[in-house]
């Protein structure tokens, strides 16, 4: 296996920065989430490690080299498009993509079969893609992404469209490829799962990217703020205190300087105290604060 | 994977198409008409011969026996009267009466040509036998040594008594290569509208280089198309062998279909290559036909030159100058060539239309590499040539 690194690539479209001078490692191994809003650059990133789109500059390195062909053609991918021959056969067609990939004829029976069976639709086998329900769609288009036994994975939102059951299969799945040592890359929008799943996380916004590190680290790194309930008492009972802001019902966000035992007795003197705890931000909120404020691509362009 | 290989594993998921019920129907169609129009002929072949009545015994032995001469094929009836004669002819059961003294051929509206012209030189026959006589000659000596002289034939380009049998031929092949190349450069538009339309391009090409992959469906469907044009051609040949209707050699038939196949094989490319560059730059099934209109139109001009230049003189100026036009050359040099081209002609024809293949490999690459990944609106030619 290897690592797979983004060294500072860009790529405009005209006027439109789509990417600008973004940079990540994935290593072996590592389950790496890529976050952002729609239109922040994650498509455009995948589609140039798949080497389907050519970077304006930068370059994209596996095991400290340039990507070549033959990576590429080992790496397991699923566009955001999700496509598949509709009038060709499941195995036929997973068979052909296997084939495409590099796998001999038999190999790329097998490890077909393997997986139908592995993912649930083994007995659709036979049937042509377009007669499969969307959610069965969805499986034969990630059996496509593993069929050749990728060296790299590069899934974007694979999540989006899966029923609860197809969600836990696919999470799984991930989790076993990346500890045959197998980096894996994907993007999602269910933050939730991203912190679940993750080693680590990059948000990109604009085509930068703007956090980088695991949950905990993210999350250590994020403002912590203080939780105060208080029953009984005014609303205002804490504007006294200097250096705490409400920002949220029972939540303050805390100046550098503030004095969290001040609030404490300003709380007590107030009326009885309920709970009083520090909070590390949810990668959700964090990922709110990391893209708040600042213009998406497309309204830079417009 | 090196290129070879890639591309024929792309090459051989189109072959499938053979199986295709439409596939099957429309070879299986062509060669039904192409044997069922021969064998046909054969059963129906053959001029049904004209019924001539006579009243006189000495005029029919007489009519009957020049006309045998001159291969005219005729069924004598021997009729009691005039009368009941023009009848027979009113009611359409004979094609003509004739009458001695003087020869008279009464008929409905027009004698028959062939016979209206034995029975005019066994009158005068008869005039010139009555003069020769009255002059002292024998009519039969003189008869004798007027079969005698003939005039030498000197055929500059060479007799041709099968030419409409050639033009049959011609325009045979130009329909079943017109009908082909148009069925599988429209094979080649879906095929790319389909990868395009259903988004499995994307993924196809995280594998495989654009140029390959288009190359391999062009070779595929290339392939299909052969069998298909091959099937009938082979259907052709073998019935023109059994039922000999046509009554050309099979060597001269066998060249023909050669040149065909060798000319289809070119021609597919160079439409196919266009077919797939234009439908490269839409994203639907319904948008095929707009954007590949030119081409069909572009093909429709060669098959219709078929019918309108080259039988008038499938060797005059217009047609050689028009056979030698690369996108043009696929229909009428076959189409020619059952008229007989020498094969120097043919190879000369071919390096502008193995030109024009060079420059579109080009085109075609560029074009399809530029367009295939961009889905939605039309993408434009000069965008796509410029590559921005």
């Amino acid at each position: 296996m290897g690592n797979l690194v983004l060294d500072r690539v860009s790529k405009s479209y005209g006027a439109r920065h789509a990417l600008a001078g973004l940079g990540f490692e994935v290593k072996e191994g590592e389950l790496f989430g890529f976050v952002g809003s729609n239109g922040a650059g994650k498509t455009t990133a995948m589609r140039i490690v798949l080497g389907v789109l050519a970077a304006d500059s930068g370059e994209i390195r596996w095991d400290g080299a340039p990507i070549d062909d033959a990576v590429r053609r080992s790496i397991g991918y699923m566009p955001e498009e999700r496509g598949l021959y509709p009038k060709m056969k499941v195995r036929e067609q997973l068979v052909y993509l296997a084939r495409l990939r590099g796998l001999s004829a038999a190999a790329a029976r097998t490890s077909t079969d393997a997986w139908l069976e592995r993912l649930g639709v083994a007995e659709r086998a036979d049937d042509e893609v377009q007669k499969l329900s969307l959610g069965n769609q969805q499986r034969v288009q990630l059996a496509a992404a593993l069929v050749h036994d990728p060296k790299l994975l590069v899934l974007d939102e694979p999540f989006s469209g899966l029923d609860p059951v197809a969600v836990d299969v696919m999470s799984e799945v991930l989790k076993e490829k990346a500890a045959e040592g197998v980096p894996v890359v994907f993007s999602s929008h269910q933050l939730d799962l991203v912190e679940r799943l993750c080693d680590r996380v990059g948000i990109v916004r604009a085509g930068r990217l703007v956090a980088l590190g695991s949950v905990a680290e993210l999350r250590e790194g994020g403002e912590a703020r203080l939780v105060v309930r208080v029953a009984d008492a005014a609303p205002d009972w804490a504007s006294a205190v200097p250096g705490f802001t409400l920002d949220a019902p029972d939540t303050y966000a805390v100046a550098p300087d503030a004095d969290d035992q001040a609030l404490l007795r300003a709380a007590l003197d107030a009326g009885r105290v309920t709970e009083f705890a520090w909070r590390r931000p949810t990668l959700t909120e964090l990922f709110r604060e990391a893209v708040a404020g600042e213009p998406t691509p497309e309204e830079e362009a417009a | 994977m090196n290129a070879l290989p890639e591309i024929w594993l792309v090459a051989s998921r189109e072959l499938a198409r053979i199986r295709s019920r439409m596939f099957v129907f429309v070879t299986g169609g062509m060669m039904v008409l192409i044997v069922g129009a021969l064998v046909a002929v054969k059963l129906l072949g053959g001029s049904t011969p004209t019924a001539v009545g006579f009243v006189d015994s000495a005029t029919r032995a007489q009519v009957v026996a020049v006309a045998e001469a001159a291969g005219l094929d005729i069924a004598p009836r021997s009729v009691e009267s005039e009368a009941v004669g023009e009848k027979l002819v009113i009611d359409g059961e004979l094609d003509a009466l004739v009458l001695d003294g003087p020869l008279r051929i009464v008929v409905e509206k027009e004698p028959d040509s062939a016979l209206h012209g034995t029975l005019t030189a066994l009158a005068r026959q008869a005039a010139l036998d009555a003069q020769l006589t009255g002059a002292g000659l024998d009519p039969n000596a003189v008869a004798a040594s007027v079969a005698a002289a003939d005039v030498q034939v000197v055929s500059l380009k060479g007799e041709d008594d099968l030419f409409d049998q050639r033009l049959g031929i011609s325009a045979g092949l130009s329909v079943i290569l017109f009908i082909v190349l148009q069925t599988t450069g429209l094979l080649v538009a879906q095929g790319v509208v389909e990868e395009k339309a259903s988004r499995v391009v994307e993924l196809l090409l995280s594998a495989v280089r654009p140029w390959r992959l288009m190359a391999g469906k062009v070779l595929g469907l290339g392939i299909v198309g052969l069998v298909q044009i091959g099937l009938v051609v082979v259907a052709g040949v073998g019935a023109q062998a059994a039922t000999d209707v046509l009554g050309i050699s099979f060597g001269a038939l066998l060249g023909t279909a050669v040149w065909s196949l060798a000319w289809f094989l070119l021609g597919y490319t160079i439409y196919a290559l266009l077919y797939a560059s234009a439908s490269a730059t839409v994203s639907r099934q319904e948008e095929i036909g707009g954007v590949t209109a030119p081409i069909q139109i572009l093909l429709i001009v060669p098959y219709m030159l078929a019918f309108a230049v080259v039988p008038a003189d499938p060797d005059g100026t217009a047609a050689r100058v028009a056979s030698y036009i690369p996108f043009f050359s696929p229909i009428l040099m076959p189409v020619r060539s059952a008229f007989g081209v020498p094969w120097w002609e043919q190879i000369l024809a071919m390096l502008p239309a193995l030109a024009l293949i060079a420059g579109l490999i080009w085109f075609a690459g560029r074009v399809y590499s530029y367009s295939v990944l961009r889905m939605g609106g039309r993408v434009s030619l000069g965008d796509a040539l410029r590559g921005r």
